[in-house]
């Protein structure tokens, strides 16, 4: 399967403290995937949460669910360490921070 | 680099939530004595009212809830392991058993009961310090947070011995209680076991819900150091019946750890990623206020004695320390079980469906306008209650014990509906599995 | 110098102890608060000596007598 349709499940586990999905607090460093096996490296949004490491289990779970007959790993990536400005758009939206760009963020549908 | 997943253990769902769920009550009968009281509250410090109130307050209603979070944070946050379950049962039970029999004494100051009560209360803090010592003692993260929570069970061992201590020497004529002694027992439990406590989890938890990255805490080993140093300095000093000045000197280093500790944490709010507040967060400057009126209170007390001794002034000692328990460390309290109980029930109902089925999220799960609400009302009570006392009015003090009764109430009916079925507000993935079926 | 007399015989605590304390409130410098007591107020004395006051107890007949005054300066 392609990397995108892996990230299309990514995006709807949640952190469940902040309700913001793992693609969207930019979270996912790497995904690596063919037909049998998919490999995602993910950060943690501060080391010794239990939200970050109960995420990890979930993607795992989701992935697993999702890619029955894949092998299913799921890597702490710990470098770079993850920081607010890897949050995209919506996640900046949701946490009550103002948009990335001073024209302000792209409204619209989609 | 990358390491290999190792989720953190979170406890049973029913080992820690009675905990939390039992704790109001302790609120509430507080709440039940303030609306009974009389004119005669503000006529001295250590009225069996006044016992009975604060220890409703401080071992029913804050050390319940103490507890729970701690037997879910040593093993979730701290990364250490419960030593036995059943422990945790078996001093539930004696807790539950020994509280309400500790304040009726009080209450009715009924000395041998009071012994009697005194020694279930030690014995259910004793099972509890065996099983989060030797909890922390079975690995644990390093982190400045460990070091508070350990410093802060010591001092709660030294707060019950001297209270059961002074106890039996009142029921044995051993020897007269002094006001220092009450003093030192009643900072060591105030500054040594609560505030550490609510100071060392804060350190933990702030920036971990407000999403804070990037700014780091100036003071938390400093304060730790100054605040463990200043009570031990205290408590010693006091039990040897010092010249006024010196305890001037003492009450001041008593005040600076707490002062530091706000400090960092407006500095951590600040600088907070997550700028929508909920419930958590407005607890924490609510928080923050509160103790700053605190200490506030606190010096006025102290220039009081220094002026004029022989005035009573008992009206300000109460609204001092109940803005420290009530206000500092109550809506701390409140704040953050917001947030661990409806993490605990995520964890273990939620958590294994996720991928499968929408999942609600913990925001899904507690209603944060009606926690809202009750953190507000809370806020309302202690200020209607500071303010009684300071005026010595006892309607306004009947009043506030009124809230506080209806805000235990509210309190525990907004934590029940957690317990409740709920369903996600979050899109559930697209139907991938069908496509990818082989 | 004057003797105020308080009977707190057959009363439940906190009354005595409310008494006394409010007694205080006027007693003299010279003055002595002399207090017929069923038992021990062991809860009082940490008050009385905040609030600057030195006390004897004694037994006397089936109760006890606590003479309360203002300790000199
Ligand atoms: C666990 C936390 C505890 C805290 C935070 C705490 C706090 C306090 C405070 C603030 C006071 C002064 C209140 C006043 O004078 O109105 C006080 C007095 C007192 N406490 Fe505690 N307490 C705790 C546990 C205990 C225990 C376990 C016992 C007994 C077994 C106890 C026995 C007493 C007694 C006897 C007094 C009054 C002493 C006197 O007036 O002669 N306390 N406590």
């Amino acid at each position: 399967m392609k990397p995108s349709v892996v990230a299309g499940i990514l995006r709807h586990v949640y952190d469940p403290e902040l309700g913001i999905d793992l693609v969207a607090l930019g979270l996912v460093y790497g995904i690596d995937a063919d037909d049998e096996h998919v490999a995602v490296r993910i950060a943690m949004t501060s080391a010794g949460c239990p939200m970050s490491d109960a995420l990890l289990g979930s993607a795992e779970a989701a992935l697993s669910y999702a890619f029955p007959g894949a092998a299913v790993e799921v890597m702490e990536a710990t470098d770079p360490p993850w920081d607010p400005a890897m949050l995209d758009e919506l996640a900046r939206e949701r946490m009550g921070m103002p948009p990335r760009t001073a024209s302000g963020a792209r409204r619209g549908p989609g | 680099m990358s390491a290999r997943v190792t989720p953190a253990e979170s406890p049973p769902l029913w080992l820690v939530a009675p905990f939390f769920l039992a704790a109001p009550a302790g609120l509430a009968a507080a709440g039940v004595i303030i609306a009974g009281a009389n004119s005669d509250s503000f006529a001295g410090v250590n009225l069996p009212r006044n016992l009975a109130i604060v220890h409703a307050l401080v071992v029913g209603w804050v050390t319940t809830t103490m507890m729970g979070a701690t037997y879910q944070l040593i093993p979730a946050v701290l990364g250490g392991r419960l030593f036995s379950a059943w422990l945790v049962r078996l001093q539930f039970a004696l807790h539950v058993c020994a509280v309400p029999v500790f304040v009726w004494a009080f209450y009715h100051w009924d000395l041998p009961l009071l012994e009697i009560g005194g020694m279930m209360v030690c014995g259910s803090l004793v099972l509890y310090l065996a099983n989060a010592v030797l909890g922390l003692a079975r690995g644990s993260r390093p982190g400045v947070t460990r070091w508070y929570v350990m410093a802060a069970l010591s001092f709660l061992l030294a707060t019950g011995g001297f209270g059961l201590l002074w106890v039996m020497a009142m029921r044995h004529a051993l020897f007269p209680i002094t006001f220092d002694r009450i003093a030192a027992h009643a900072h060591l439990g105030l500054l040594g076991w609560l505030g550490l406590t609510v100071m060392g989890v804060s350190y933990q938890l702030v920036p971990m819900f407000n999403v804070v990255r990037g700014t780091e805490p100036r003071f938390s080993r400093v304060a730790l150091v100054v605040t463990v140093a200043a009570l031990i300095a205290f408590a010693g000093v006091m039990l040897l019946a010092p010249p006024r000045p010196v305890r001037v000197v003492f009450a001041i280093g008593l005040a600076a750890g707490p002062i530091l500790w706000g400090l960092d944490l407006l500095r951590l709010m600040h600088h907070r990623s997550r700028r929508n507040l909920d419930v958590q967060g407005r607890a924490t400057y609510l928080s923050l206020t509160m103790l700053a009126v605190t200490i506030a209170l606190g010096f006025t007390v102290l220039a009081m004695q220094v002026v004029s001794p022989e005035r009573n002034n008992t009206h300000v000692v109460v609204a001092y320390a109940m803005a420290g328990v009530l206000g500092w460390m109550g809506t701390m309290l409140i704040g953050n079980t917001y947030k661990i109980l409806p993490f605990l029930l995520w964890y273990h109902r939620y958590r294994p469906l996720v991928g499968r089925a929408p999942v609600p999220v913990t925001a899904d799960i507690y209603n944060d306008r009606a926690a809202t609400a009750v953190l507000a009302s809370h806020a309302a009570g202690v200020a209607v209650l500071v303010l009684a006392a300071l005026l010595e009015n006892t309607w306004l003090l009947r009043a506030s014990g009124g809230i506080f009764a209806a805000v235990a109430v509210a309190h525990l009916g907004t934590m029940l509906h957690m317990f409740l079925p709920k369903t996600s507000s979050r899109p559930m993935a697209p139907a991938t599995r069908p496509l990818v079926a082989r | 110098m004057a003797q105020v007399e308080l009977d707190n015989r057959g009363l439940m605590p906190p009354e005595p102890m409310v008494r006394i304390l409010s007694a205080l409130a006027t007693l003299g410098d010279d003055d002595d608060l002399v207090a017929l007591m069923d038992r021990e107020p062991m809860l009082l004395y940490p008050e009385l000596e905040r609030r600057g006051f030195v006390w004897t107890f004694a037994e006397a007949g089936d109760g006890y007598v606590l003479t309360i005054r203002k300790a000199s300066p």
